[in-house]
């Protein structure tokens, strides 16, 4: 096996714009308002960071094979009132019990979600809109659109924990780790690599030998548990079960958003997970900013569409790039597919 | 032309699964009706779900058409948000002529369409996050727009002019004129996809872009049109859902987001392009809507009606894979 260079790499130009772009919005906010560089505004930016990066890692590692899940905000809810539902039932267990029962209800719709478009081939899209709704409904129809308070309240402190006295949550450390973990399989094994081919060309993967149904149905199972994980953390946030607290804000687009703004491609095949992260990073310190300096909605509404237009700007310059230099090395070989 | 004959066979058969739908939806609640002591099997219910169909049957027209030709837009419900608005806003704060107001509202809608088919075409970004991108700028175009002079975002503006309120009113014996309106759309639509060289374009375009251009049937021009066509459509519906309900809210059509591209699934108006037609949106949206109403009346608890809404989109899904593939394998045989 030949082993890699990791100085020759050429640098991740993405990463590095998004980075100057998160940078850029700090320093403005910063020379409009410096009173508002608090360790408050930073702990509420990280904690908000933590629950929208668990999603987004789900998220956009499904997107890198291909498939979609419009669906996860709605099982992070469903997921929370599970969690909720147990605690108040059995409130003397641990935390984990209703921890691992959310993870399983999570785990188990990411499986429903995965029969429908792997097992009976449905349009992803569709099918997990149709679910969202299902879900959704299902909490609304349980709660009457009622808040639900928290049995126990235990699971609040994992969010409150911090690092010492700096404003960096422990959440966002497990964040980070976990972000680690997921680029590592995506990047270093057999498995991630298996990933990025069925994202790429699905066809071609099932006649290298390998199942992009199989593999889906595990991605569409992980974004699931994932989704359940996040809402664990939004739960002990908001302290309290709220039915639209989560999906008000349409984290699941925000999630996709700020992965194609990392750098996945939406067509799959293409993207690192540490892009999306970041994509996450900027949105959030963005909206956040915005709201700071004071600005109306309508702005904060029209630059998170903007946001999206551009990134999906860099990644058709990017395609053509690749497309570029695949049809000079293969020009025959590209003429002869045309025809 | 060995290969069309299965996939005509399964379109028929797609129309025929949403008939017995129907017919079940309306037995079924026929009968949960009378259980709670009401009645789900009368005229005025009928009228009520005909009535209730012409705001969204704008956005499945458009919507459907646009899919056929391989394309989504997705920022629909958002447009007609803004024309919405602006034909409220138009009216009480700006003084325009309630005809003026209307044909702004159209303009606008339709000037977002071209935002998108520029933008998807001269681009080449999936319109699918185009148009989600592009909902987003709408949404906060509407917002501007409903900022008062105050500076303070009003989340209704009420407006009444006789006229407009007589657009509203009025109606032919007990159906109502949009509902006749809808239904003229639905045909013409209907007929310029089966009959028309534009509509034969489209469906080829859906099929195969690249042979679609390489013949030369301006492959570009009619993506430009069906986008503009699709985002006036929208415009349309929320003009006359604001008209009936005399008022402008940037909150219109939220929950009717995919309403459109559901109808137009649920017809048989395949995704990938290419498929599919009029008649089977309508029978799509007829599902949909008479389950809503059904709901409605059998059964109080409102908040069923969202976890059924799901489920019926997903019953719907594997009959329509059920179906295709028994037409398969008949084919096969």
């Amino acid at each position: 096996m030949p082993r890699r260079s990791f100085i020759k790499k050429p640098p991740d130009t993405k990463s590095v714009v998004l980075l100057a772009l998160v940078a850029a919005v700090l320093l403005v906010t910063y020379i409009v308002k410096p009173g508002s560089f608090t360790a408050g505004n930073a702990n509420q930016i990280l904690l908000v960071i933590s629950y929208l990066g668990i999603m987004g890692v789900g998220v956009s590692f499904l997107l890198i094979s291909g498939g979609i899940d419009f669906a996860a905000a709605a099982h992070a809810t469903c997921s929370m009132l599970v969690f909720t539902e147990v605690t108040r039932i059995a409130p003397a267990l641990p935390a984990i019990i209703p921890f691992l029962a959310a993870l399983a209800f999570g785990a188990l719709a990411g499986a429903v979600n995965a029969a429908l478009v792997e097992g009976l081939s449905m349009t992803s899209f569709i099918a997990t809109i149709g679910m969202a709704s299902v879900w959704n409904g299902v909490v609304m129809w349980y709660t009457k659109g009622g808040t639900l308070a928290l049995a126990n309240d235990s699971i609040i402190g994992l969010t409150m924990a911090k690092i010492g006295r700096t404003p960096v949550p422990w959440v966002f450390v497990f964040v980070a780790a976990l972000l680690a973990v997921y680029s590592t399989v995506l990047n270093r094994t057999r498995f991630g690599r298996s990933v990025l081919m069925i994202g790429g060309n699905a066809g071609a993967a099932r006649l290298a030998g390998l199942n992009p149904a199989k593999i889906r149905t595990m991605l569409y199972i992980n974004t699931g548990a994932l989704s359940a994980v996040c809402g664990v953390v939004f739960l002990s946030l908001s302290r309290a079960f709220v039915p639209k607290g989560l999906t008000q804000n349409t984290p699941e687009l925000t999630a996709l958003t700020a992965t194609i703004l990392g750098g996945v491609s939406f067509m799959g095949g293409a993207g690192k997970l540490s892009g999306a992260f970041l994509g996450i990073i900027l949105i959030q310190v963005l909206s956040y900013a915005l709201q700071i300096l004071s600005l109306p909605l309508w702005i904060v509404t029209v630059v998170n569409g903007l946001l999206l237009l551009i990134a999906l700007l860099t990644d058709a310059i990017a395609a053509k790039g690749r497309y570029a230099l695949k049809s000079k090395s293969h020009a025959p070989k590209a003429e002869q597919t045309e025809m | 032309m060995k290969k069309k004959l299965p996939l005509a066979g399964a379109l028929r058969s797609k129309a025929f699964t949403l008939v017995v739908l129907l017919v079940i939806l309306v037995a079924l609640f026929t009968v949960l009706a009378s259980v709670n002591n009401t009645r789900f099997f009368t005229a005025r219910t009928f009228i009520g779900i005909l009535s209730d169909l012409a705001v969204p049957s704008f956005l499945a027209i458009g919507a459907g058409c646009l899919i056929v030709s391989g394309n989504i837009d997705l920022s629909q419900a958002s447009v007609g948000a803004m024309a919405g608005v602006i034909l409220a806003v138009g009216i009480s704060w700006w003084q325009i002529p309630w005809w003026g107001a209307i044909v702004l509202a159209i303009a606008a809608s339709a000037a977002a369409g071209l935002l998108n088919a520029v933008i998807v075409n001269e681009l080449g970004i999936a319109p699918f996050v185009t148009t989600l991108a592009i909902s987003s700028v709408i949404k906060g175009i509407t917002m501007l727009l409903s900022t008062d002079p105050g500076n303070i975002l009003v989340s209704s503006i009420a407006f009444t002019t006789p006229a407009t309120d007589a657009i509203a009113a009025a109606s032919f014996g007990d159906i109502p004129a949009t509902a006749i309106v809808m239904v003229a759309a639905f045909i013409v639509y209907g007929l310029m996809l089966a009959k028309t060289k534009l509509g034969k374009s489209i469906y080829l375009i859906g099929c195969n872009r690249v042979a679609a251009r390489l013949s030369g049937l301006g492959e570009k021009k009619i993506s430009y049109f069906l986008f503009i066509n699709c985002s006036a459509l929208g415009g349309v519906s929320g003009v006359i859902l604001s008209l009936r309900s005399k008022q402008g809210t940037m909150l219109a059509l939220q929950s009717d987001q995919f309403t459109g591209v559901t109808a137009a699934i649920l017809g048989g108006i395949s995704f990938s392009g290419g498929s599919g037609g009029m008649g089977g949106a309508f029978m799509g949206l007829l599902v949909i809507k008479t389950f809503n109403k059904g709901m409605m009346i059998a059964d109080s608890n409102t908040y069923l009606t969202f976890v059924l809404s799901g489920v019926l989109l997903i019953a719907a899904l594997t009959m329509d894979y059920v179906s295709v593939r028994r037409q398969r394998k008949r084919a096969g045989a």
